[in-house]
C-alpha cells in the first residue's frame, strides 16, 4: 500500500465512500474528511515496514469459534411487537417507523 | 457516621453490621451526585427514587455506569443525540449481573460519543470535568465513570474499554481500572464499538473492589458468542497469593513521556525491586504498529457497527451522527471498500498476529509487564486540538494488549509536579486477571499508591 496508489484522494472518492456509508456530507465536510482520511492512510502505511507474507491473519484473540444457539433454546430474548415499537418516533404517525416508498 | 472514601467491601462490612442502613448509603451516594453532578457533568441520567433491594452482597451500593450499556427502562445514550430518547428494552448482561447480586445503579455516565475518544469531548452531552482540576478532562471515553468515583459520588462504577477508554481515565483520574481480557466479560447489551476489542471493566478505589466487582460480572454469556467458557478463578483469593513475579518493562514504552511520569514509573520499579520483585528489561513491538492496527480494524468495525443506526430502528437517522463517528464511518467504509480490503482490513489483522506473538514470546520470559498507562497528566480541556491523533497519541501504550485482547490494569502512584495522578499500568497474559490484581494489591499495601486515592475523596469532602 504505497502512497501513490491510496493517496491523494480526489472528492469524487470521499463522495464515494460517503455513498458507501450512508452518509451525507457538506461540501465543507468533503474536504475536512478528504484531509483527514489522507493523513490517517498515510500513518498506517507504517504497516508496511513490517513483513507479513507467511503471517496469518487474527480474526478473534482468544480463538473461540464455532458458537450454535441449541435448537429448541427457548429464546427469552424475543420482543412482543409493542416492546420492539417502544423506541419508535411519535411522529408522522405513533408506533410506526416510517420509511421510505421503494416500490411505486 | 461518616462514610467518605469507604470501599465497596468496607461498605458492605458497615451494612452487614448494622452500623448504618443500606437506605442510608444509597441517599448519601445520591445527595452528592447530585450536589456535585454540575460541576462535573458526571452523570447524563441519575435514577433517582428507585427500591433499594435488601438481598445481594451489593445491596444499597449505588453503582454508576458508563451510558453505553443498555439499561431496561432506563435511557441509554451512549452520549450521542442520535440516540437521546432511547430507552431499551433489555438489560446488559454486566448490570444483569450486579442487579442480581442487589446493585443499585444511581445512574448513566457521560462517555465521548459511541465511545470514539480519550477525553469525553466528542460527547453530544458535553465534556465531563475532571474532579482534580475541573479545567481538564478526565479522560475517556469512560471520563464520566471516572470522575464520578474520584470525587466519590458513588464508591464505584463501570466502564468500557477498546482499547485504553478504562485505563486512561483511571490514570487521569487518579483510580484503579481493570480492563479484562477479551471475552472475560459479556459485551451483551453494550453499545457496540469495536467488536473484536470491547471489554466492560471495573474502576475503583481499591484493587480489592477491583478483583471482587469482576468476580460479578466475569464468566461465560449464551448471549455474546465471543465470552469465553474459560472457568472464572476466585480473583479475591488469587489477589491475596502474594506471589514474586518476574516484571518485564518493555523499553519501547519508556520513550516520548513526560519527564514525571518516566520517574514515577522508575520509582515504582524500585518499590516492586524492594519488595522482592525481578524486574527484567524486555522489548515489545513499537506502539506505533499497534496504534496502525487498531486504528483500521476499528474505524472498519465501528462501520459496521453503526450502519444499524439507519433511523428505522431506533427512530432517528443518520444526519444526528456528530462529526467524530462520521470520520470514523469513513475510514472504516473506505478500508473495508472494493480494492482496500487486503490492502488494509487484512494486513491488519496480520499485523495483530504478530503484535499477539509479540506478547506471547515475551510473556515465556515475564510473569507480567508494567509500563506508564499514558504519555501525559491530565490535560486541559481543548487541549487536544493540537495533536493530529489525539486519541492514538494518548492511547498508544494501551493499544498492545487491546489489539492482542490481554487484560491490563491501571493503578495510581503519586503525582506529577502539577499535582495531577500519574497511572502505571501491569499487564498480563490472557485470563491472568489474578496474577495483575495480586501484583497490584502487594503494591498498594506497599506503598497506598503514594496518597492519591486519599487525596482524590478529600478534594469533595
Amino acid at each position: 500500500m504505497s502512497k501513490s496508489l491510496h493517496t491523494p484522494l480526489t472528492n469524487a472518492d470521499v463522495l464515494h465512500i460517503a455513498k458507501l456509508a450512508n452518509l451525507t456530507l457538506t461540501e465543507a465536510e468533503v474536504e475536512k474528511f478528504k484531509k483527514q482520511l489522507e493523513d490517517t492512510i498515510s500513518y498506517v502505511e507504517n504497516l508496511d515496514e513490517l513483513d507479513t507474507a507467511k503471517v496469518e491473519p487474527t480474526l478473534h484473540s482468544t480463538n473461540v469459534n464455532n458458537i450454535y444457539f441449541e435448537d429448541g433454546t427457548e429464546n427469552k430474548r424475543l420482543f412482543t411487537t409493542d416492546e420492539a415499537l417502544k423506541n419508535a418516533p411519535t411522529q408522522p404517525k405513533k408506533k410506526m417507523f416510517t420509511v421510505k416508498r421503494i416500490m411505486e | 457516621m461518616d462514610i467518605l472514601g469507604k470501599s465497596i467491601i468496607q461498605l458492605q462490612d458497615l451494612i452487614s453490621s448494622k452500623k448504618i442502613s443500606s437506605a442510608e448509603v444509597y441517599s448519601y451516594f445520591m445527595a452528592r451526585a447530585k450536589k456535585h453532578n454540575n460541576d462535573l457533568n458526571a452523570f447524563l441520567t441519575l435514577v433517582d427514587e428507585q427500591t433499594i433491594k435488601h438481598d445481594g452482597d451489593m445491596a444499597g451500593i449505588p453503582l454508576a455506569v458508563k451510558d453505553n450499556f443498555c439499561t431496561e427502562g432506563v435511557r441509554t445514550t451512549a452520549s450521542a443525540k442520535l440516540l437521546e430518547d432511547f430507552v431499551p428494552q433489555y438489560e446488559s448482561t454486566v448490570t444483569q449481573r450486579l442487579y442480581d447480586n442487589g446493585a443499585t445503579i444511581l445512574g448513566k455516565t457521560n462517555l465521548d460519543a459511541w465511545a470514539h475518544g480519550s477525553s469525553t469531548e466528542t460527547s453530544d452531552f458535553g465534556p465531563s470535568k475532571n474532579p482534580w482540576d475541573i479545567t481538564r478532562a478526565p479522560g475517556g471515553s469512560s471520563g464520566g465513570t471516572g470522575a464520578a468515583v474520584s470525587a466519590y459520588l458513588t464508591p464505584a462504577g463501570i466502564g468500557s474499554e477498546t482499547a485504553g477508554s478504562i485505563r486512561l481515565p483511571a490514570a487521569w483520574c487518579g483510580l484503579v481500572g481493570l480492563k479484562p481480557t477479551y471475552g472475560r466479560v459479556s459485551r451483551f447489551g453494550v453499545i457496540a464499538m469495536g467488536s473484536s476489542f470491547d471489554c466492560p471493566g471495573p474502576m475503583t478505589l481499591t484493587v480489592e473492589d477491583s478483583a471482587y466487582l469482576l468476580q460479578l460480572i466475569a464468566g461465560h454469556d449464551p448471549y455474546d458468542a465471543t465470552s469465553s467458557t474459560e472457568a472464572v478463578p476466585d480473583y479475591l483469593k488469587q489477589m491475596k497469593e502474594k506471589k514474586k513475579f518476574t516484571i518485564g518493562l518493555p523499553k519501547e514504552y519508556m520513550e516520548g513521556l513526560d519527564a514525571d511520569i518516566e520517574k514515577r514509573v522508575r520509582d515504582a520499579l524500585k518499590v516492586l525491586e524492594s519488595m522482592g520483585h525481578t524486574i527484567k528489561e524486555v522489548s515489545l513491538l513499537p506502539p506505533k504498529y499497534s496504534i496502525s492496527v487498531y486504528t483500521i480494524l476499528q474505524r472498519a468495525e465501528v462501520s459496521s457497527n453503526l450502519a444499524r443506526f439507519d433511523g428505522i430502528r431506533y427512530g432517528k437517522d443518520r444526519t444526528h451522527f456528530g462529526s467524530e463517528a462520521k470520520r470514523r464511518i469513513m475510514l472504516g467504509a473506505y478500508t473495508l471498500s472494493h480494492g482496500h480490503y487486503d490492502a488494509f482490513y487484512t494486513k491488519a489483522q496480520k499485523v495483530k498476529t504478530l503484535i499477539i506473538e509479540d506478547m506471547q514470546r515475551v510473556f515465556q520470559d515475564v510473569d507480567l509487564l508494567i509500563a506508564p498507562s499514558t504519555p501525559v497528566t491530565a490535560l486541559t480541556l481543548g487541549e487536544f486540538h493540537k495533536f493530529a491523533f489525539f486519541g492514538e497519541t494518548m492511547d498508544a501504550l494501551d493499544e498492545a494488549a487491546a489489539v492482542a485482547g490481554t487484560p491490563a490494569i491501571n493503578i495510581p502512584f503519586g503525582f506529577d509536579s502539577q499535582g495531577l495522578p500519574v497511572g502505571i499500568q501491569i499487564m498480563g497474559n490472557y485470563f491472568e486477571e489474578g496474577k495483575i490484581l495480586d501484583l497490584a494489591y502487594q503494591f498498594e499495601q506497599e506503598t497506598k499508591f503514594d496518597g492519591v486515592i486519599e487525596k482524590g475523596v478529600k478534594n469533595y469532602e
